[in-house]
């Protein structure tokens, strides 16, 4: 529904974004996936009209979006990256107030907010000021403020970050039932273990996209194989000994008691080592991104 | 007897009436690597502050090296590096002004500093270390401060959330990093709240609310407490501590 | 219209949950009329003057009279062989022995008569500004009750500040009234430049832009507001002024807070301008202290007369709002002047505030729609 074509941004000497071109697929879960300054907050800044790309075209439903942004933010939400409420406001002066500001109609809102409370567990808290809850709840709170307008497009900006790791893994079973309602909700993380919760993945580096396409798809045509080994003896003996027949795509790293060899090829360099196990491992979404971000390094260095 | 580095017995730490660190009791062994685990709030800082002496104790006791923190403050510290992803730097100086001033504050001779800026320019590239910290990249952001912190050859490195923020492929350069380190025998203690990075610690500890509610390598946790992953492991151990 | 009403709540819940920052709203106010009221005083009862008097004449005798027939000024003449040059008198400037010298022309007597403007020449000892200041206003305060006994030579002596009098000539009458200018444009944009900068920086003003609300009702929402605030701080302070200094407030109160009304527009509107601008908080707090006390203070006429100012901060006074409203609160309280004597003032401030408000409503369009 909502399509980016070569969206380009600068700020000042940083390039934000080069020749970004992306669509959020309707009702399923698409994960922005980078690192700090990667670009990620600025692509959903320039698809709510908070800035201006320098170049490129936005449309909702095939319809260029040219100035009237409204037509966007109309139905979306936005959790910004940091916590954006009024931290002196309780927790439902703040629902109230962003209610309010978005015409939510207020009979709709108070069966609605009632529901989101309870929803969240948060209804015991309904009076204690916002800057006075966890990380956790914080997360919910600004996610239950997004919901009473009922949006359709869900646009979240590292929603766990700063969140700790259980409050993580309820936010994202809230996600999956707000999926379930047929939202389109978009998520940026710097996180590969959490992207692993997506539909649908970009990955994002300087501004540029690496890889981007479906999560399962993705995961069915890895283009190398991952095997993960518990030497017998010293691990840098090893790394050693493999570095000596290391070939063209061939990597390896250290994971606690665990030597990882990304192979390309076989594992015919695994031969004659000293190993009490050897296994092979599906790939993460992590092995997936380097494996990419590597090829994207040579094909640079190639030009 | 334990061949701990570090030795923590019962340590306590309240700010009024709130107990961020209840009673905790765990310790470090020479040159392994510890993964200090944590929902935010859970007394990990608390923790690595108590350990550098800069906040005091309020119960219990921290052994480094056979010395206790209360009485031979300076001195631990001398054995201890500190780093942080978020506070290490000054954003605004460039990498060699921030590695000349903690060398500076090192005590090292201008040789030995000037040899550290040479170190500095193989590590990164030498077109940005004139460039305002704040202006790199997290991950060589990240990279000069793991070199700062190594400035005074320390023997333990405490890292704070070394790798919020970094991507993917700089968090698995680093940790390939900090192997190199351990295997000239530092000892490093690493707190993180991404659960899946505990895996390229030697050990764990996790916390919660100020106890410690597991400890153990995790491959064998895994398999002792019967789990598919640290991350079900985690779960549970939480709700388990939330009931208690 | 219906998105006021949610800011200005909001807003005021802002207000009410956050004591200190209130405290420190309607203590620093009250700090500063007791600095201004008590420990600076600025009045003088012992001024030595020399005179030098060319003129010799009865009408310079009479001028000499004037100066002298009060408790303010006390002559110190040269003994009867001392030197009576107008070197020997810089000297004893010089030396402190005087505070200023009073120059009367020898044609002072004829050219008046004749109707010839003609100067009177004073120096004073500028090593202490404040009370060279003082010194500067009493002459003329003097000099102008010596006109005032003659009929139409006003042109002549060519002088064209007016003093309000204020017949005790104590400073507190005269510096509270100021200070209630200065603080009250102070408080009003350091409120709003604070709210919006505060909501730039934690981003929750990105919630408020992409909602439908429109940006007048943001800014109104917000004015409303804190005008409140900015009531209860003037209040405060003429309450303090009338009771604690006892000063005559002679004129209406309805007229007073009429006017105070479009001043604090004016401060507000100040406010949310330079929050616009200022990238944080901290920057958009230093500005707007910057931009609000410092001209309000030297070139509003709260200190210095503005005729004492050079010709380009003369010029400069006519921008601040606070020289308006400093004429209109100080005939009120003192002179219990009506609106007819200050209307020229009370228009250009009104029209200051239409066009200030207009800016900031522009300018945070502006920064809405960025991308539009």
């Amino acid at each position: 529904m909502i399509r980016l074509d070569n969206i380009s941004k600068a700020y000042e000497a940083v390039q934000a974004l080069s020749d970004i071109s992306i669509s959020f697929p309707r009702s399923k879960t698409t994960i922005i996936a980078g690192a700090d300054g990667a670009g990620k907050s600025t692509i959903f800044r320039i698809i709510l009209g908070l800035e201006k790309a320098d170049s490129g075209k936005i449309y909702i439903n095939e319809d260029e979006v040219r100035k009237d942004f409204s037509k966007i933010t109309r139905i979306s939400g936005f959790m910004p990256e940091r916590f954006s409420l009024y931290t002196d406001l309780t927790v439902e002066e703040n629902l109230d107030f962003f209610a309010d500001i978005n015409n939510v109609p207020f009979k709709r809102r108070e069966s609605l907010k009632i529901r989101l409370l309870e929803n969240t567990g948060m209804i015991n808290f309904r009076n204690r000021r916002a800057g006075a809850l966890s990380g956790g709840m914080k997360q919910k709170l600004s996610l239950s403020s997004i919901l009473l307008s009922s949006p359709e497009l869900i646009f979240l900006d590292e929603p766990t970050t700063g969140v700790d790791p259980l409050s993580r893994i309820e936010f994202f079973r809230i996600i999956d039932m707000l999926k379930e309602e047929g939202k389109t909700i978009v998520i940026s993380t710097p996180y590969l273990d959490e992207a692993e919760n997506g539909d649908h993945i970009i990955f994002l580096k300087n501004g540029r996209i690496i890889k981007k396409g479906d999560i399962a798809e993705l995961k069915r045509n890895v283009p190398f194989r991952l095997w993960r080994i518990l030497p017998k003896g010293n691990i840098f003996e090893l790394i050693k000994k493999l570095k000596g027949k290391n070939s063209e795509g061939e990597n390896f790293f250290i994971k606690g008691k665990y030597l990882n060899f990304i192979g390309k090829h076989g594992d015919g360099a695994l031969d004659h080592i000293d190993a009490i196990e050897i296994s092979e491992q599906k790939p993460a979404l992590e092995d997936i991104y380097m494996y990419y971000e590597s090829e994207e390094v040579k094909g640079d260095a190639g030009l | 007897m334990s061949n701990n580095i570090i030795e923590i017995k019962n340590l306590v730490k309240k700010f009024g009436r709130f107990t961020a660190v209840n009673s905790i009791s765990f310790g470090i062994r020479e040159g392994e690597i510890l993964g200090f685990l944590g929902p935010n709030g859970a007394g990990k800082t608390t923790t690595i502050k108590m350990i550098m002496g800069l906040i005091n104790i309020t119960e219990g006791e921290i052994i480094v090296d056979g010395m206790d923190i209360v009485t031979h403050r300076k001195k631990i510290k001398d054995k201890l590096g500190y780093m942080s992803q978020k506070f290490s730097l000054y954003p605004k100086l460039n990498a060699r002004e921030n590695v000349e001033f903690f060398a500076g504050i090192s005590g090292l001779s201008r040789d030995k500093v000037n040899n550290k800026i040479a170190e500095l320019k193989e590590i990164i590239h030498p077109d940005i270390i004139e460039k305002s910290v704040e202006n790199l990249p997290p991950g060589i952001k990240q990279k000069v401060a793991l070199f700062a912190s190594l400035i005074p050859d320390p023997e333990i490195l405490l890292l704070d959330e070394p790798t919020s923020g970094v991507d993917p492929k700089m968090r698995r350069n680093f940790w390939q990093d900090i192997y190199e380190l351990k295997k000239i025998g530092k000892t490093i203690l690493v707190t993180t709240h991404n659960i899946d990075e505990v895996e390229y610690a030697d050990r764990i500890v996790i916390l919660h609310r100020g106890n410690i509610i597991v400890e153990g390598e995790p491959a064998n946790l895994v398999r002792e407490y019967d789990v598919d992953s640290v991350e079900t492991l985690f779960k549970e151990a939480v709700k388990k501590n939330e009931r208690d | 219209m219906k998105g006021i009403k949610p800011i200005t709540r909001k807003e005021l819940h802002h207000i009410l949950r956050d004591p200190k920052s209130l405290i420190i709203i309607f203590m620093m106010p009250v700090f500063m009329v007791f600095i201004y009221g008590y420990a600076i005083s600025f009045d003088l009862n012992n001024i030595n003057i020399g005179i030098v008097d060319n003129s010799g004449s009865d009408l310079s005798a009479k001028l000499v009279g004037k100066f002298l027939n009060n408790k303010y000024f006390t002559l110190v003449g040269p003994q009867i062989n001392e030197d009576r040059s107008i070197e020997a008198y810089e000297r004893r400037l010089k030396s402190g022995e005087i505070d200023e010298i009073m120059i009367i022309p020898h044609d002072f007597s004829k050219k008046i008569k004749n109707r010839i403007p003609v100067d009177i020449g004073f120096v004073i000892d500028g090593s202490d500004s404040n009370t060279a200041n003082i010194i500067y206003q009493y002459n003329e305060m003097i000099l102008f009750s010596f006109i005032g006994e003659f009929q139409n030579i006003e042109d002549i002596l060519q002088i064209k500040t007016k003093i309000y009098f204020n017949p005790e000539l104590k400073s507190t009458y005269f510096f509270i009234p100021g200070i209630i200018a200065v603080l009250l444009l102070m408080v009003s944009a350091l409120l709003t430049s604070l709210s919006i900068s505060r909501e730039k920086e934690t981003g929750s003003i990105d919630l408020i832009f992409i909602s439908p609300i429109k940006s007048y009702e943001i800014i109104i929402g917000k004015t409303i507001a804190y005008i409140f605030v900015a009531f209860a701080v003037e209040s405060i302070i003429l309450l303090l002024a009338r009771f604690w200094f006892g000063i005559p407030i002679e004129g209406n109160l309805i007229v007073l807070f009429a006017f105070s009304l479009i001043y604090i527009f004016t401060g507000l509107s100040l406010g949310i301008v330079i929050s616009i601008a200022a990238p944080d908080q901290k920057t958009s707090m230093l500005g707007t202290l910057l931009i609000t006390i410092l001209p309000s203070i030297m070139l509003s006429g709260f200190i210095f007369p503005i005729t004492s100012l050079g010709e380009v901060l003369r010029w400069t006074s006519n921008i601040i709002p606070a020289t308006y409203f400093l004429k209109i609160i100080r005939s009120v309280v003192l002179k219990g002047a009506s609106i007819s004597d200050f209307l020229v003032d009370g228009l250009i401030l009104t029209l200051m505030s239409i066009v200030l408000i207009f800016i900031a409503v522009k300018k945070f369009s502006k920064l809405r729609k960025i991308a539009g």
